[in-house]
């Protein structure tokens, strides 16, 4: 995991993130928290096809199941190099939640038990936006999924049904003689995913000149060769993390799948893993048993009997 | 630009001493820079000629693992790192091919070696781990492949025009890997590194790890995938990878 050097790790910092990630104290109108789009029962995404905070997004709101854990940017285009510039980002954002950071500090110290909370952790500093973005950026990194029944299969301690064990066989390539799912090159276990950037063959040639698609990395690095490329998403809790893709487009993992399995769309960046796959109906069907194998039901539960992890 | 990775383990471990003329440490560049066919290596920007196609290439990686140099009698030198992801994903215009991938080792006492040495794959005690097992940003957080065979030692990745279409339609995954395929490559060379001049430059030609002759090559009009299911491939690319990288 990614921690920060010069911030060590503490329960108090953990605990105080918590409490203002479920708080709208830091949005503009009191009426938007960290957890309105980042819902634990969700997986900590929010069920909708775009984000929406005090305006419209045009992206869909990324899982933070392990988010710690992401090193090479965050955000579908990676534009964010870390969690603590996430929180100064999306706390400002006017379509997120729109408070300036003086404001939201103001009111926080407002708040006796926040002050108190803050002076314990920090001493008699004032209060800054790096010291509030630290303990939720601390809270998420303990956001760990590793209590799935894959983990638990991996680890020894049960085992797949015949449709999981077949759905796991196809995802990783493992069996000459089934169908290559190819899912395995970019969602890379533990994780399921391997943090980089891909164009998966969404965009349709004649989308591909319509100034109004999502460029995705391009649109940061400046790099035409980026252009459609986003980030791969991790898989774990993918069954209750719908709808999928950077906008949101596909409702059900079947859409994902008959996606990956046309081939995607032709283009000239497009990822080479890409490719017709030649499944079965009851190859997708064993490869949604195993996905839903993913699914770390910790995070189902409400906020108050959520257990967080320390990181290591 | 070639990104720099950051190599964790990286520290230098010094065996025998006294059979070098050590100054203070340096900063070593090491640098490593790709052809096709002798044309620069650039990932999407060029189309490269080969029997039956045009390519065009997105992905080229391969690790290496504990890279040495050495001196004196066999076993002494100096590890430079433990592993090394030697990565050409973002080497996509002339002048980053002109100036290679490159890490930088630092802190390597400076005098005279008689070559290097270096496993191309990922080491067998380190292929047994994953990623894990490493705090990232760490090499062998990339091309991991658990059920299989560890690590991904070497990644090609790209689009084929089998027809002279223009299309590039055919697509390209060759991932290679196990350690049967480890093997340790040395390199007769002397290398002096002092505080003006550190560098340690490899070259190697991808054409040659698809290639070896008219008749004796990956056809790509045959084959365009490969996750290692085919030893007779892995070994074909793995042996000429190994073959193809010299030291300048």
């Amino acid at each position: 995991m990614v921690l920060p050097r010069a911030d060590d790790f503490t329960r108090e910092k953990v605990e105080l993130g918590k409490r203002l990630f479920f708080d709208p104290i830091l949005s503009l109108h009191r009426d938007i928290s960290c957890a309105s789009c980042h819902q634990p029962e969700l997986a900590f995404s929010d069920g909708l096809r775009q984000a929406k905070g005090l305006g419209q997004l045009d992206r869909n709101t990324p899982s933070l199941i392990n988010v710690g854990f992401l090193h090479k940017g965050i955000l579908w285009d990676g534009s964010i190099p870390d969690l603590e510039s996430q929180v100064l980002h999306s706390v400002r954002n006017p379509l997120e939640m729109g408070l300036s950071w003086p404001a939201a500090c103001h009111r926080i110290t407002g708040k006796k038990d926040y002050k108190k909370s803050f002076r314990k952790i920090y001493g008699d500093e004032s209060l800054d936006s790096v010291m509030v973005a630290s303990v939720l950026a601390h809270f998420q990194r303990t956001l760990i999924g590793n209590r799935s029944r894959y983990d638990q299969v991996m680890a020894g301690k049960g085992s797949f049904t015949p449709a999981e064990k077949r759905g796991w066989t196809i995802f990783f390539d493992a069996d000459p003689k089934l169908p290559s799912g190819e899912c395995a090159h970019c969602h890379t276990d533990p994780l399921f995913t391997d943090g980089s950037f891909q164009n998966n063959g969404l965009v349709s040639s004649r989308d591909m000149k319509d100034v109004r698609v999502d460029p995705g990395r391009s649109q940061y690095t400046g790099n035409l060769n980026d252009r459609f490329l986003f980030k791969v998403p991790s898989l774990r809790n993918v069954a209750i993390t719908a709808p999928y893709m950077h906008d949101g487009r596909m409702k059900t993992l079947r859409e994902v799948l008959l996606h990956y399995n046309m081939g995607g769309n032709p283009g000239y960046n497009v990822s080479p893993n890409v490719r017709p796959l030649k499944f079965s109906d009851a190859d997708m069907d064993d490869l949604t048993a195993f996905l839903h194998t993913l699914t770390d039901a910790e995070y189902l539960k409400s906020k108050s009997q959520l257990k967080w992890q320390f990181p290591r | 630009m070639a990104r720099i990775l950051i190599i964790l383990l990286a520290f230098v471990s010094v065996s025998c001493k006294s059979d070098l003329q050590t100054e203070k440490g340096v900063d070593v560049k090491f640098i490593v820079k790709a052809t096709f066919g002798g044309e620069p290596l650039m990932m999407y920007g060029k189309d490269y000629p080969y029997p039956g196609a045009r390519l065009r290439f997105q992905l080229f990686n391969f690790y290496l693992s504990d890279i040495r140099l050495r001196a004196g009698s066999e076993g002494q030198g100096i590890r430079l790192a433990e592993v090394a992801l030697i990565n050409f994903r973002d080497i996509q215009t002339s002048g980053a091919a002109d100036k290679g991938f490159v890490l930088t080792f630092k802190n390597v006492p400076a005098g005279s070696y008689t070559g290097l040495e270096a496993g191309v794959g990922v080491a067998p005690r380190l292929n047994a781990t994953g990623p894990a097992s490493y705090p990232p940003p760490h090499p062998l957080d990339d091309n991991y492949w658990s059920w299989a065979a560890g690590y991904v030692f070497a990644k090609v990745e790209g689009n084929a025009d089998l027809d002279n279409s223009g299309k590039f339609a055919t697509k390209l995954t060759f991932h290679a890997g196990g350690d049967s395929f480890y093997k340790t490559v040395k390199w007769d060379r002397p290398i002096v590194l002092h505080r003006d001049n550190a560098e340690i430059a490899l070259t190697l030609d991808l054409k040659e790890m698809l290639w070896r002759s008219d008749s004796d090559f990956i056809d790509f009009r045959k084959v365009t995938i490969d996750h290692s299911v085919d030893k007779q491939i892995v070994a074909f690319l793995l042996d000429n990878l190994q073959k193809a990288i010299q030291l300048r």
